[in-house]
């Protein structure tokens, strides 16, 4: 695999600056406040795609990443009365969507724990990635190793849930550590603390196949 | 190594794992139906709980006014008990002490109130009472009889 791979791709993401627009964002949460489902619409294109990619990094699981998703987005428009604008919009979005997802992830492992067919939860996640797999559409991504792709989805899978949090926020939704510690409800320190322990355990599990 | 990739690479094409167009119309219309259905369902809980709300009041109105009569019911109730008791307490009194007026009786007791031996009923007129016991005695001001045939007595303690 050539080394390069990461610069290929790395220009055609998007930048990753929730913090944009922020008068054209608050407009928008007062007119949904209001009642205008529009307003509200608006909201759901401009966080949808990467509120899901932060949510399936999580979960492991298209289904769920789904479901969480429009969950994230029901639970936040019946508690848009609420949002007092201390935060920013997408803060309060994404630790409204992180906590369903952790709330989600502790009862699947309690679910996991009083199943006996164990086999079928490991059979069911490679099922969900080929899924995922066959509805992107990115040529880059189709390029890429599946089982290289498959290997860092089981290193993630191994962390546990805060950890697997931070990391998704901090290197593929590209938050910052002050971001991560707002929505988290933890200090900057514990954030930095936690993601550097994290990347150590993903080192160590993928030290086969990554330098 | 060289053909390796970093760990940041992967988490680089993590990024682009993402679901195509269809996938997001789907979404699109599961969000709106799924807010739909809570918008509707919150216009429901706030239907009942206004219909609720206004069905019970004069409910609530009506068990506060009952509640209100009962108790007071209740607390008027004794209180008359008593006035009538010790009404015929007293006419009982006002009688046994004329009777023993009449009879000439030595020592008359009554209760708590033990009476002063009559001699006369003059004697009685600027008399003491004495409570049993000894603890506590009172005295009345004056009494008025006009003979045996008069019942017209009025004591004051």
């Amino acid at each position: 695999m050539d080394n390069s791979f990461g610069d290929s791709i790395s220009s055609n993401v998007a930048s990753n600056s929730l913090a944009d627009d922020v008068s054209d964002v608050l407009s928008l949460v007062q007119r949904a406040k209001n009642g205008e489902l529009p307003a509200f619409d608006s909201l759901i294109l401009r966080y949808r795609q990467r509120l899901y990619a932060v949510i399936y990094n999580m979960t492991m699981n298209a289904e769920d990443a789904a479901d969480l998703t429009q969950e994230t987005f029901v639970k936040a428009f019946r508690s848009l009365a609420k949002f007092r604008e201390k935060s920013s919009f997408y803060t309060w979005l994404y630790r409204i969507g992180v906590n369903l997802t952790l709330t989600h992830l502790k009862r699947r492992k309690i679910r996991k724990f009083f199943s006996f067919d164990q086999a079928s939860e490991d059979g069911g996640m490679s099922k969900d990635l080929e899924a995922v797999s066959s509805t992107s559409a990115t040529s880059v991504k189709k390029a890429l190793n599946n089982e290289l792709h498959e290997k860092l989805n089981e290193a993630l899978s191994k962390l546990s849930d805060k950890h697997r949090t931070i990391v998704v926020l901090f290197e593929i939704d590209g938050l910052g550590h002050k971001e991560i510690a707002k929505i988290m409800k933890c200090t900057e320190g514990t954030v930095r603390s936690r993601l550097f322990y994290a990347k150590q355990q993903l080192q160590s599990y993928l030290s086969e196949y990554v330098n | 190594m060289k053909d390796k990739p970093t760990l940041e690479d992967l988490f680089q094409s993590k990024k682009l794992d993402l679901p195509d167009e269809n996938f997001w119309h789907g979404f699109e219309d599961r969000v709106k139906g799924k807010t739909m259905a809570a918008l509707s369902q919150k216009r429901k809980i706030s239907k009942v709980r206004n219909v609720g709300l206004y069905s019970f009041a004069p409910v609530l109105v009506l068990l506060f006014l009952g509640s209100h009569f009962i108790s007071s019911e209740l607390g008027n109730s004794p209180s008359v008990e008593t006035a009538s008791s010790a009404v015929s307490l007293e006419v009982l009194e006002g009688n046994e002490l004329l009777q023993s007026i009449q009879g000439d009786l030595s020592v008359e007791t009554e209760g708590a109130i033990q009476l002063a031996r009559l001699d006369s009923f003059e004697s009685f007129a600027n008399s003491k009472m004495v409570m049993a016991g000894g603890k506590a005695s009172f005295s009345y001001s004056e009494l008025q009889s006009s003979g045996i045939q008069s019942t017209g007595k009025q004591f004051t303690f």
